[in-house]
């Protein structure tokens, strides 16, 4: 076999450009009751919010930071701006955005998706939306899409009251805690009961600001027989600082409802990324993860679904590529609690130029979970020997009336399947870049076209420096 | 004093909420108060056995190539916790152990297999404790250059006895070197057990490790295997069957350092009544271990609703030119199966009898003594 071409560092400037800053409001940075309680005066939060910021921030500062991960030491967050708003408010057209901020969005292809493709779209920049829209006829049918800031003042305040943080509590973990506190931008969805919505809704998130946090909260309710896909996007340019995103997404799946929850999350190099997601299934309902992670220097993700329910089931397909100076610790949490619930994980993970890949779950049987089934499966690419790629699935099982398999395989390319592709005419680099698209292909198969081919053009730009 | 000491680390850890990372276990379950002897048959030519002080243990078994800690940190803390010489139980316990037997003037019990050498018969090392015995042994079994060894060594009590059976052996195979390990425990209901087990493995040696526990109220079992010559493999049988209140933690941790180094687990047990198990077992391939292969099965049959069964099965891996796997099954007996015993006739708690008998049994079929093999398959009637 040949020797291995070397792969060249990655080129990032489809996603890695700036935008000037210099008339936004910048809240200083570090995290303080004084940063909390001026953050929640900017965003009028009615009293219980702003208690429920200053309770988080208590608990924050209570909470040591987890043991068990990669390391996050070069996070400080007396660096970190929390809260950076951009020049403009939340408009409802395009046309009325900033033209600065329009472009960063144009660049990344969102209006051009909505009109093609998407029932509704949020746009956050920074700290806060700057645009958000549903299609008319999607709205007519009851469906409510809105920034979360809207929902809490509005005739929405009660649901949004008894949904927010409930799934994720602060008490969860020290990051969640933070989130509690400086939270700002994210949506409110609510689709109403029997309520198909045929096309995906999406939200994409840009934090273009240096040395600030993102903490947008997301908040779906798919009410009774309900269908609804949604899709979230993120992305950053690279700076030599780092950048925190604690976002929080909080999915309540109803009886008979069924979700989709599509990712595809590409931060710059320099972004922490220590996002929690969680989903409550109640009975019959299902719910569906589909999951890229490429960018971010470190990463804590594992969306966790309970399965609360009778029947409720769950599928999480997951993608991770960790390149050169990356740390991404991802995977999935499965709590079976209903009977005759059912999960299915399936997850790849690709390690390349010293980045290190770790797959973590755990699956969770209770005792009253009788007629649970659950499957595992994880598959680690290694491209090279500089890097490192870990499992480490966790399973318990507290009743005998389950059924829980699991199965995880670590390998390489085979030289094989190089040298037949080689010898119908492709280059080895292309042939090796094909093969890890193939590895890829379940995960991409489960995402709509256009996603899957920006899932796509990702691996190509980390494997062939496109 | 009471002390809590952390046995059975995970190489790497996770959330600490599953209660995964280690066991941890009050250092007074360790203290002696007696030294239950060792009954020989007979030792072949080639093999000598002798006590040595723990000094001496201690430096020889460092004479055995470093084993270097991890490259890479997953955490804030080490991912690994390294001994001189490691072991399954870890550090704390490897101190405490060897702290305790140093204390009571409890010598190390070092076998010796000449190199090149080839016992035809096995070595058949028979433990019996009784009510209220509360013992540590420590044995250093090392194999010379293209000798090999199959080594019995069964530990019982009386069925309804109590106390604490502490077992802590290292393994040093030179080049070439064979050994067939086989452990069985039969201790009473309220014994608690330590099986300590470490190994160090030159090139191309290899060594077979077969495991039963199926008796004790506690048992913390662990082994740690180093594949640090090239061609060197590690193969495990492991079957336990806890029941009532027995609770059960095992960690199994395979290194492979040397190229083309080969590891094959399998883990088979059964849980009934309130029984509960931790299950720990890691393949991990270190920065050289090009052309190696590692692969872990447990399978876990279910006996009853109010069990606690938890698996964690890792696989870390910083080398590119490997293949690993790992799997797990956990679950009751299947419908199909119940189905089939039915229509012959065969109620389900006798099918599960069988299927449990029929599982560790494949463990117990290698054991080369055929007295033992029917002394365990007595011990497992007897429970069931």
């Amino acid at each position: 076999m040949a020797k291995k071409p070397k792969i060249a560092e990655v080129d990032r400037s489809l996603y890695d450009f700036k935008d000037d800053e210099s008339d936004f409001y910048r809240i200083k940075a570090g995290l303080t009751e004084e940063i909390v309680n001026q953050i929640s005066d900017e965003k009028h939060d009615p009293d219980w919010m702003r208690a429920e910021r200053l309770e988080s921030l208590k608990i924050y500062n209570s909470l040591r930071v987890p043991d068990w991960g990669p390391s996050i030491e070069g996070l400080d967050m007396d660096s970190i701006a929390t809260y950076v708003r951009p020049n403009t408010g939340m408009k409802g057209s395009w046309n009325e955005v900033p033209e600065e901020i329009k472009s960063t969005f144009e660049k990344l292809g969102i209006p051009q998706a909505e009109r093609e493709s998407l029932a509704g779209v949020g746009a956050q920049y920074d700290s806060e939306l700057v645009y958000h829209n549903v299609k008319e006829e999607v709205a007519a049918q009851g469906v409510v899409y809105t920034d979360l800031e809207s929902a809490l003042t509005g005739k929405y305040e009660d649901m949004v009251r008894t949904h927010f943080m409930k799934l994720v509590p602060p008490t969860d973990h020290k990051f969640a805690a933070l989130h509690g506190a400086v939270w700002s931008g994210g949506s409110f969805v609510y689709v109403p009961a029997g309520v198909h919505v045929e096309i995906p809704l999406q939200s994409y998130f840009r934090l273009n600001a240096k040395g600030a946090g993102q903490f947008e909260h997301t908040l779906i309710i798919v009410d009774e027989g309900a269908d609804l896909h949604f899709i979230e996007g993120c992305s950053a340019p690279k700076y030599n600082v780092a950048n925190l995103h604690a976002g929080c997404v909080e999915l309540y799946v109803g009886r008979g409802a069924h979700l989709r929850y599509s990712t595809i999350e590409n931060w710059s190099k320099n972004m922490y990324n220590l996002n929690t997601k969680r989903a409550l299934v109640e009975e019959g309902g299902k719910m569906e993860w589909v999951s890229g992670s490429f960018g971010s220097h470190t990463s804590y993700l594992y969306p966790t679904t309970i399965l609360k329910g009778d029947d409720s089931h769950c599928e999480f397909t997951g993608i991770t590529f960790a390149g050169a100076g990356q740390n991404l610790d991802t995977g999935a949490k499965m709590i079976h609690i209903g009977e005759h619930t059912s999960s299915y994980i399936n997850t790849k993970s690709i390690s390349k130029s010293g980045g290190i890949s770790t797959y973590r779950s755990a699956v969770q049987i209770m005792s009253g979970a009788h007629g649970a089934k659950a499957s595992v499966s994880c598959a680690s690419l290694m491209l090279d020997a500089e890097s490192r790629s870990d499992t480490i699935p966790a399973i318990e099982v507290d009743t005998d009336d389950a059924d829980v398999g699991h199965e995880a395989k670590i390998g390489r390319i085979s030289d094989e399947a190089v040298f037949y592709l080689m010898s119908r005419g492709i280059a080895e680099a292309e042939a090796r870049a094909m093969i890890v698209s193939g590895f890829a292909d379940t995960v991409s198969k489960e995402l709509p076209l256009e996603y899957a081919a920006e899932m796509n053009n990702l691996i190509k730009i980390e494997m062939e420096n496109g | 004093m009471s002390d809590l000491i952390m046995i059975n680390n995970l190489p790497c850890l996770t959330w600490n909420r599953l209660d995964l990372n280690r066991a941890a276990v009050d250092s007074r379950d360790l203290e002696v108060n007696t030294e239950v002897p060792v009954e020989f048959l007979t030792l072949p030519d080639g093999v000598s056995c002798r006590p040595v002080t723990g000094a001496a243990a201690a430096k020889l078994l460092a004479r055995t190539p470093v084993q270097v800690p991890e490259r890479v940190q997953a955490g804030k803390v080490p991912i690994y916790h390294p001994q001189r010489f490691a072991t399954g139980l870890g550090g704390d316990f490897d101190r405490l152990a060897s702290a305790a037997a140093d204390a009571a003037g409890k010598k190390v019990q070092l076998l010796e297999v000449r190199p090149g050498a080839a016992p035809a018969r096995p070595i058949l090392w028979h433990t019996e404790y009784h009510d209220g015995n509360r013992a540590l042994s420590r044995q250093i079994i090392h194999v010379g250059e293209g000798a090999s060894l199959t080594l019995v060594m069964d530990f019982v009590s009386g069925a309804e006895d109590g106390g604490m059976a502490g077992v802590s052996t290292g393994v040093i195979l030179d080049r070439g070197a064979r050994l067939d390990l086989c452990r069985v425990q039969m201790l009473g209901s309220s014994y608690v057990h330590f099986d300590d087990m470490g190994a160090s493995l030159g090139e191309e040696a290899a060594m077979t490790y077969r495991q039963l526990e199926l008796g004790g109220s506690r048992t913390y079992a662990g082994a740690q295997a180093e594949l640090i010559g090239r061609r060197s493999s590690f193969t495990a049988r492991m079957g336990y069957f806890a029941t009532e209140t027995a609770k059960m933690d095992i960690g199994y941790n395979v290194v492979q350092r040397g190229r083309r180094t080969k590891s094959d687990m399998t883990f088979d047990g059964a849980l009934a009544g309130h029984a509960a198990k931790t299950f720990r077992g890691t393949i991990d391939f270190r920065n050289g271990s090009a052309g190696s292969t590692g692969d872990e099965q447990e399978n876990v049959l279910l006996l009853s609703p109010a069990i606690v069964n938890k698996t964690i099965p890792v696989i870390l891996c910083e080398e590119e030119d490997v293949q690993g796997r790992h799997g797990a099954t956990v679950g009751r007996l299947a419908d199909d199966i119940l189905f089939y015993f039915g229509t012959r006739g065969v109620g389900m708690r006798e099918a599960q009898e069988m299927m449990v008998t029929a599982r560790l049994g494949a463990v117990a079929r290698e054991i080369p003594d055929e007295d033992l093999r029917s002394r365990i398959d007595a011990f497992i009637s007897g429970k069931i």
